[in-house]
Formats: C-alpha cells, sequence, structure tokens
C-alpha cells in the first residue's frame, strides 16, 4: 500500500486481464449453468414456458444482478475502510457496521415500529456509524492500532447481535424469518432490490472517483499527507461515512454479508492491485464476482434447487480464515505491547477475602430464590408461596451457577496454559467451537441423545482450543492477536452454525435455542446433570494447582522443573473443552463469564491457583445467577436468555479491560 | 536414588550435532565436564552456544550424537529425576505475574513433591535456605514482577537453589543487567557454586566476564568446539582471533591476576 507507483510490467498486466477474463467467464458459465439446471415447472407445455419466463427474468437474473451489485458495493466499501484506516483487516464486518445496522433495524422492527416511517436505510446507517463510533471511540486511545481497531469491531459485533437476537426472541414473533433475513439472502422476486441498490452503488463510485487524488496523498501518512495539504481528517470522515453508507445500505436491502468487504480487497491486492484506484476498482469488481460466486453455488448445490444456505452466512465463512492468513501480515502501530499491563494487586488475607466472596454468593443465591417480579412489582416470596416456587426457580438457579462455575474454571485454565490474561473459552472460539461441534452432530443424526451432543461439543471445543495453544506457542504473537485469531476461529464457527440455522427447521430451533443460552427449560434433570458435571470437573483442578501455578511461565520453565509440559497441556485441554461443553450447553457460546470471572478474581487481589479457582468459582456462578435473576425481571413478564443477558454484562467488561490497558 | 555420588563421567556429551530447517547449528561436539566447576561456554552470535546449552538441559534433543548425565543418555531421564539434578534458567525469564519471590522459590520443589505430592517441612526448609543464600530475606514476600533486573535474575536463581540441583544451567543470566548487576549475579554464583560444590553451565556474552568468574572456558565458532582450558589457555590473542575474528589483545588484571582481554 505505498504511494510509490512504478510502471506495471506489461507481464503482470496481461495476467491480470486474464485472470479477469476468467473469472468473468466461469460467472457467466455459473449463470448459465443456473437457468439449465432450473427444474422443470409441472403444468402444460405453454403455462410451463410462460413460468420459466417469469421465473427467469423475474428471480433469477434480477437475483444475479443483485449478487453483483452488491458485492461491488461491499467491495468497495472494505477498501475505502481498509484505506484510511491504513488497516487491511477492516471491513464492515470486523468493525461493528452491519450488526450495529442489524440491531438498528431490529430495534426499529421490534419496538418503535413508527420510526419504519423512514426508509431502512436511514435506520441502517444510523446503526452502523454509532456502533462504529463506538469502535473507533474505543480504540482512539490506542492510536488506532489495527488490531485493536478490529478486535473492538468484533467485540462489538457480538454484543450487538446479541441484542439483536435477544430482541428478536423477546418479542417472541417471526424468529426464524428475521433471523434467515439477518444471515444475508439474496432471493429476489422482482427488480426492487436491484432498482434501490444500482443508484447507490453508483453514487458511491462516483464520489470515490471524485476523492481520488486526495485517496491517493492519505496512502503516504498524516503528517505528509498533512504537509501536502490534504485536510486529513475532512477527507477520513468523508470517505468513512461513505463506506459506512454504501454498507449500511447493503445491510438495509439484503441483511448481513459477512466478510465480503474484507475479501474483496485482499483479492484485489493478492492480484496486484496497489494504487487507490487500482484497489478500489478491483475491489468493487473482486466483490461483485465473489458475492455472485458464492450465490450461485448456493442455489446449485441446494437440494431441488431451494438454496443450500443464504448467500451471507456462505461468505461468511470466508472470514474466519482470511483474518487467520491475514493476521501475521498486519503491522501494529504500537510496536510490541502486551495486554498483561493489567495492575495486579494481592490480597493480603485472601482467606478472608474468599469468606466475604462466599457470603455476597450466598446472598444472591437467596435473593434470586426469593425476590421475583410480579405484576404488582418486586415480591418476596417467602412461606408457602416460596415452597410452590421452589420447584420453577431452584432448577434453573443451579444450571445457571453450575454453568458459570465450569465456564469460569475453563477460563482459568485457558489464562495459565496461554498466559494471556484475557483468554477464555468465549473470546478464543472455544464455545463457538463447541457449537460447531453441536451443529455437526445435528446435521449427521438428526435428533442426537445427551451424550452424544455433548460428545460433539467437547470434541469441537478441543480442536479449537488445541489449534489457538499451537498458535499461541509456536510464534510471538502479542495477547490481542491471539485474541483476534481466537475471535476469527469463534467467527468461523458460529459461521457454520449459521448455515445450520438457516436450514429454518427443527434443528435449526435446537441450535438457536442453545446459542441463547436459554434456561427456560431446564428442569431437575437437567439441573441435577450441571450441577454433578460441574462438581466432577472442577474437582481435581484443586488437585492440579501446582501445574497451574508452573505453567504460565512457558515451556522453557516448565521443562527445567520436570513438568511433563506435553502431557499436563493436553490433560488440561480436554478439562477445559469438558467444562466449556458442558458449561455453555447450559448457558450458550457468548456469555463472555470464562473470560470475566477468573479475570476479575485475578484483579481483586487472589494470585494462588487454588484462591483464584475459587474466587473465579463463586464469581462465575454468583455472576450467572445474578443474570438468570435479573433477565427475568428486566423485561418481566418476558425473559431474556440467559446467555444472550450474560454477553450483555461481559461484553462491556472486555471492552472496558481493552481501552483501559492504554492509560498505563 | 540411584544418581548418589559419581565420581567421574558426571556429564560427557559424544558427537552431538543439531540442525533445523536444512541448517547445521552444532555438528560432532564431544566434550566432558568435570562436577563441581564452574564452566562458561562462550562464542560469537550464532555460533550455536545457547542450542548446546539447551540440549545439555534437555530442553531440545540433539538430531545426532547423545548426551549422558552420570553415564546415563538423556533419554533415559524422567522429567522429574532430572529436574532434581539438573536447574535450568532460560536466557528471557518470564514475568512471573503477581507471585511473591517465596511462591516462585517454592516452585523449584515441584520435581520433589509432584503434582500430588505434600508440601512438606523438607520442602519449607529448602526454600527459605534459597532465599536466605541468594540474600533475598527482605524480598520474601515482595512481587517478582515489582522488583529490579537483577533482584529478578536472583530470585530465579533462588528457584534453582530450592531445586536441590547438582548442576546449574544459565542462558546468559546477565545479558539485561548493567555492569555492577552482572558482577553481582555472577559472584552470587561463584560463591554458591564454591560452597555447595555445585557445577556451573553458563552461557556468557562477555569473554572477560567469563574469565574472571570461570573454571573453564568452552568456546565455540561456526558450530563447533574451537577451544576449551582455563581462562589462562584460551585467552590469548591468536585463539580470540580464531574464536572472535578480530585482533584482540590480552593483559593480566592487576589485583586477580587472571587474563583481560581489550581490542586492538
Amino acid at each position: 500500500m505505498h504511494g510509490m507507483a512504478e510502471p506495471i510490467r506489461p507481464r503482470l498486466k496481461a495476467r491480470r486481464s486474464l485472470l479477469l477474463a476468467g473469472a468473468g467467464l466461469s460467472c457467466l458459465g455459473l449463470l448459465l449453468l443456473t437457468i439449465w439446471l432450473m427444474p422443470v415447472v409441472p403444468g402444460s407445455p405453454e403455462q410451463a414456458q410462460m413460468l420459466r419466463e417469469i421465473l427467469i427474468w423475474q428471480s433469477l437474473m434480477p437475483r444475479a444482478a443483485l449478487g453483483l451489485f452488491v458485492g461491488a458495493a461491499l467491495g468497495l466499501s472494505g477498501a475505502l475502510l481498509q484505506h484510511v484506516l491504513r488497516n487491511p483487516i477492516a471491513d464492515a464486518s470486523t468493525l461493528g457496521i452491519a450488526a450495529g445496522a442489524q440491531l438498528a433495524l431490529s430495534v426499529a422492527l421490534a419496538l418503535v415500529p413508527g420510526l419504519l416511517v423512514l426508509p431502512r436505510e436511514i435506520i441502517a446507517f444510523a446503526g452502523g456509524f454509532l456502533s462504529f463510533a463506538v469502535v473507533l471511540a474505543l480504540s482512539w486511545r490506542r492510536q488506532l492500532d489495527p488490531v485493536t481497531v478490529v478486535l473492538s469491531g468484533m467485540i462489538v459485533t457480538m454484543i450487538a447481535a446479541a441484542l439483536s437476537v435477544a430482541l428478536i426472541l423477546a418479542r417472541g414473533e417471526y424468529v426464524m424469518s428475521i433471523f434467515i433475513w439477518g444471515s444475508g439472502s439474496l432471493s429476489q422476486q422482482d427488480w426492487s432490490g436491484v432498482l434501490s441498490i444500482l443508484p447507490r452503488l453508483a453514487l458511491g463510485g462516483l464520489a470515490t472517483m471524485l476523492l481520488m487524488r486526495p485517496l491517493r496523498v492519505m496512502s503516504l501518512n498524516d503528517s505528509a499527507a498533512r504537509s501536502l495539504g490534504v485536510s486529513v481528517h475532512a477527507i477520513r470522515f468523508a470517505v468513512l461515512t461513505l463506506a459506512v453508507w454504501l454498507a449500511a445500505s447493503v445491510t438495509a436491502i439484503v441483511g448481513v454479508i459477512g466478510f465480503l468487504g474484507l475479501a474483496a480487497p485482499a483479492i484485489a491486492r493478492y492480484c496486484g492491485a496497489r494504487t487507490a484506484a487500482e484497489i478500489t476498482s478491483a475491489a468493487a469488481l473482486a466483490g461483485a464476482l465473489l458475492l455472485f460466486a458464492a450465490d450461485s453455488l448456493m442455489q446449485l448445490l441446494g437440494p431441488g434447487f431451494s438454496d443450500l444456505a443464504p448467500a451471507g452466512a456462505a461468505t461468511a465463512l470466508l472470514g474466519g480464515p482470511l483474518l487467520l492468513l491475514l493476521l501475521p501480515r498486519v503491522r501494529s502501530t504500537l510496536g510490541l505491547r502486551t495486554a498483561s499491563s493489567v495492575p495486579l494487586q494481592r490480597l493480603r488475607r485472601p482467606g478472608l477475602g474468599l469468606a466475604v466472596l462466599g457470603v455476597a454468593f450466598l446472598c444472591i443465591f437467596g435473593l434470586a430464590l426469593t425476590l421475583g417480579a410480579s405484576d404488582k412489582g418486586l415480591e418476596m416470596s417467602l412461606g408457602s408461596e416460596f415452597a410452590d416456587l421452589l420447584p420453577f426457580r431452584l432448577p434453573r438457579l443451579l444450571a445457571a451457577g453450575g454453568a458459570g462455575a465450569m465456564l469460569a474454571a475453563a477460563g482459568m485454565i485457558m489464562q495459565r496454559i496461554t498466559g494471556n490474561p484475557l483468554a477464555g473459552p468465549e473470546v478464543l472460539g472455544v464455545s463457538a467451537g463447541a457449537g460447531a461441534g453441536l451443529a455437526v452432530a445435528l446435521f449427521l443424526v438428526a435428533f442426537p441423545s445427551l451424550p452424544v451432543m455433548l460428545g460433539s461439543m467437547a470434541a469441537g471445543a478441543l480442536v479449537t482450543f488445541l489449534l489457538m495453544t499451537a498458535m499461541t506457542g509456536r510464534s510471538a504473537f502479542s495477547a490481542e492477536r491471539v485474541l483476534l485469531a481466537g475471535v476469527a476461529a469463534g467467527a468461523l464457527a458460529m459461521a457454520l452454525v449459521t448455515l445450520v440455522l438457516a436450514q429454518g427447521n427443527m434443528r435449526s430451533y435446537l441450535l438457536l435455542l442453545w446459542m441463547s443460552g436459554s434456561t427456560n427449560r431446564v428442569g431437575a434433570l437437567e439441573a441435577t446433570f450441571v450441577v454433578s458435571a460441574s462438581i466432577v470437573l472442577v474437582a481435581p483442578l484443586f488437585l492440579l494447582g501446582r501445574w497451574l501455578a508452573i505453567l504460565p511461565l512457558g515451556a522453557d520453565v516448565n521443562r527445567g522443573l520436570g513438568l511433563p509440559v506435553a502431557r499436563a497441556r493436553l490433560a488440561l485441554a480436554l478439562l477445559a473443552a469438558l467444562l466449556t461443553a458442558a458449561g455453555s450447553f447450559a448457558a450458550g457460546p457468548l456469555s463472555l463469564t470464562g473470560l470475566v470471572a477468573p479475570h476479575l478474581a485475578r484483579m481483586v487481589g487472589f494470585q494462588r491457583p487454588a484462591h483464584q479457582l475459587m474466587a473465579a468459582l463463586m464469581s462465575g456462578a454468583g455472576l450467572m445467577i445474578a443474570s438468570d435473576w435479573l433477565s427475568r425481571l428486566v423485561i418481566y413478564p418476558y425473559q431474556i436468555p440467559l446467555g444472550l443477558f450474560a454477553a450483555l454484562i461481559g461484553g462491556p467488561y472486555l471492552l472496558w479491560l481493552l481501552g483501559r490497558k492504554s492509560d498505563q | 536414588m540411584v544418581e548418589q555420588g559419581m565420581p567421574d563421567g558426571f556429564l560427557s556429551l559424544s558427537g552431538v550435532g543439531f540442525s533445523a530447517n536444512g541448517r547445521t547449528i552444532l555438528s560432532g561436539i564431544d566434550m566432558d565436564i568435570q562436577a563441581g566447576r564452574v564452566c562458561g561456554l562462550v562464542g560469537p552470535n550464532g555460533s550455536g552456544k545457547s542450542t548446546l546449552l539447551k540440549i545439555i538441559a534437555r530442553q531440545v534433543a540433539p538430531t545426532s550424537g547423545d548426551v549422558f548425565w552420570s553415564g546415563r543418555s538423556l533419554a533415559d531421564w524422567s522429567g522429574r529425576a532430572f529436574a532434581r539434578q539438573v536447574a535450568y534458567m532460560p536466557q528471557f525469564t518470564p514475568g512471573a505475574d503477581g507471585m511473591t519471590v517465596r511462591e516462585l522459590v517454592a516452585l523449584g520443589r515441584f520435581p520433589w513433591h509432584g503434582t500430588l505430592g505434600r508440601f512438606g517441612k523438607v520442602d519449607r526448609r529448602a526454600v527459605e535456605a534459597a532465599i536466605q543464600r541468594s540474600d533475598l530475606a527482605s524480598f520474601a514476600d515482595r512481587r517478582v514482577d515489582n522488583m529490579s533486573g537483577g533482584e529478578r535474575q536472583r530470585a530465579w536463581i533462588a528457584m534453582m537453589l530450592a531445586q536441590d540441583a547438582r548442576c546449574l544451567i544459565l542462558d546468559e543470566p546477565t545479558s539485561a543487567l548493567d555492569l555492577a548487576h552482572q558482577a553481582g549475579v555472577l559472584a552470587l554464583v561463584r560463591t554458591l557454586a564454591e560452597e555447595q560444590g555445585l557445577t556451573v553451565i553458563v552461557v556468557l556474552h562477555e569473554i572477560n566476564l567469563a574469565a574472571r568468574y570461570c573454571d573453564t572456558i568452552i568456546a565455540l565458532n561456526g558450530g563447533r568446539v574451537l577451544m576449551s582450558g582455563s581462562p589462562r589457555e584460551v585467552m590469548r590473542s591468536d585463539t580470540l582471533k580464531q574464536i572472535f575474528g578480530v585482533d584482540m589483545g590480552v593483559f593480566e588484571h592487576p589485583q586477580h591476576q587472571h587474563p583481560v582481554c581489550y581490542l586492538l
């Protein structure tokens, strides 16, 4: 991305036009193949012929055009974002723009239908811009370091997505249809979608062309651009507004098309585009062809000409691997700085601290058991009423508490093994890996039994975690990079989950229920399972305190002390995977308890493994019980699923941690 | 313990070689190291001294040849049994987040009590003795990550002492320290070796420090042992030129009588 323009060698140019011609021809081929393979409509010959023509001209053709135009708009938007932020992994999905736009649309749809008199695009733009502003504000003090920006963006995306799902579930209606819309389907019945994206794309292209000169100067760094007379802030603001508007318009028309804006400029650069003009135009082209190809493939591969999955869910599969691929090349603007600079203190009397924590935990438990909302407001239920309510309240509180404790223990293991204070089952993608395992199980067996579900979840979690530890062990990645890699792996796993989810059948419902982490249906059986699993799985950890103390010191020291490093890591990883599987089975993949609880315990000053574990278990369980209780209260008589509600507490905590490190 | 009392063959290497990614880092290294001596590994950057140290410390397996501790091949040692005999300190000691000096030193008892064993009276005494001997008594409850570089290095040496090993292996223990702390750390290692009859194998960057504190100097260049002997034998203009590839002069320290070299 250097502004120095050297003449492009003719051979490169020839290769590029050959590549372009090849891609264009194969897209044309895909379109023809789609038309050719279209099933014959039953009925009399002339009627069938008429229907076929209607299908081709009112559904297939507009859909193809829409794919091209939407892809171009997203490619252009991604290229612009990457260029002005000097961040090769920026895109509407990684910066929270798409998720913010979707959240704004969900809010409008579910809570303030009056807002829908406004064009959807304006609502989406407001949401997208707002969440983007939050991301920028969070990473401002870290000088918009690319990794931090994207990490904040992915977390904002997670929170916004959780809020969207919570809203949809709270309203109860149209759950699946809204969800499918959210995952970016390109199906069309007429040309209206095309007619609404086309002028916007044209306007975006025109604006980009007008801004091309300042954009070219912006390839240099800020001070150089400023010395050349470019008002850097104004240009940057204008370009960002343009990019966010393009992405938000797409979200308003077809929903979230994941990571296309990340892939298109990467492809453009890979093919040799270097200057601002080359990259923006090539990215628009690459985005168009990519989305069209993905959508055609989904149509062709789907059974009986129904889509295999929405195109947006299909492109989201690209995001995780691409992020992992691009990450080593992202230059940090901060130099080396690790996330471990959170000030750690030590409690002088950890025993007393644990006792206080225990009392607080019991109070929360008691309060959650007795205090509830009713039509008359908050009400304390004691005596016979208490006995009546107990069978309803106790199991779900036990399940919530057990899940919280297990996730906390898993998070603590991960933080100790990786030596990364911000690790956790959710941020390392391990919970999502468990979800991918569950999705695979649901795909292979229609109605898997509990052991099969748990086993496949544990397997998914273990694979993801081993992958992440391999990455941490191998390279000198900073803590933030490891987190971003984890978030990327999580995004890949979640894209897999979404693919199954988008089928819209009973499996999808099971998955959606799992994703939201609902404790609504927990009965005595589930509660017993969760509590006994947490006891069986957590107990060994108290015996392994010495491993947990030595492991963070790194492989050299571990070997020097005679610790069987590989075996210890594998055993703990297995334990962490089982804990994650069982914990997220009850609380869903989003809760962030596994990050928050052990981290909080450490920050308060419990440093020895046994103390930290006790404190983490109690705060994890307490956090989940409090979340469960609050999730019953805040929108009474409706309920927010526990996992989502906990994510709304954990997400801001993580964002606060990321922002706060810069104070040092 | 089988390994009690070994008169000869304390540590011997035969034909040790190491190559990674098609690049030969060490080749054909044969040597014997006697017990109870302080032995310095020196050589220019990329001469393979750190790799050799890691092979001796059982951190990395050699790609050819073998290392024998007390006559037993490296492969025959279990991790904990080896750690009771040999303590190793890496070049970059990790930040012991939130740990106190005493907790860090207590980790040195792991090879003895293992994962589930009791942390008993013997262990406690060994930890306190190690802290005393490293002059850390007043720091024992301070946090390792708040201490200065020299103090932190002392805390890690105390951890190695608590390990009750017969041999200490240190990889450039002074690389991040100022001159006063470099001398302090090496003097501590030297004293400990003399008081307790420990064997020390240490990689040092600075040849004059090696001459001042070691009994034996082993000089490496290009993955081979170029020279090994007492400081007086190694510290000669011609050998130094061979080792480091620059012209150097040598004179005698006016007080200690050991050789000191300087760039010409």
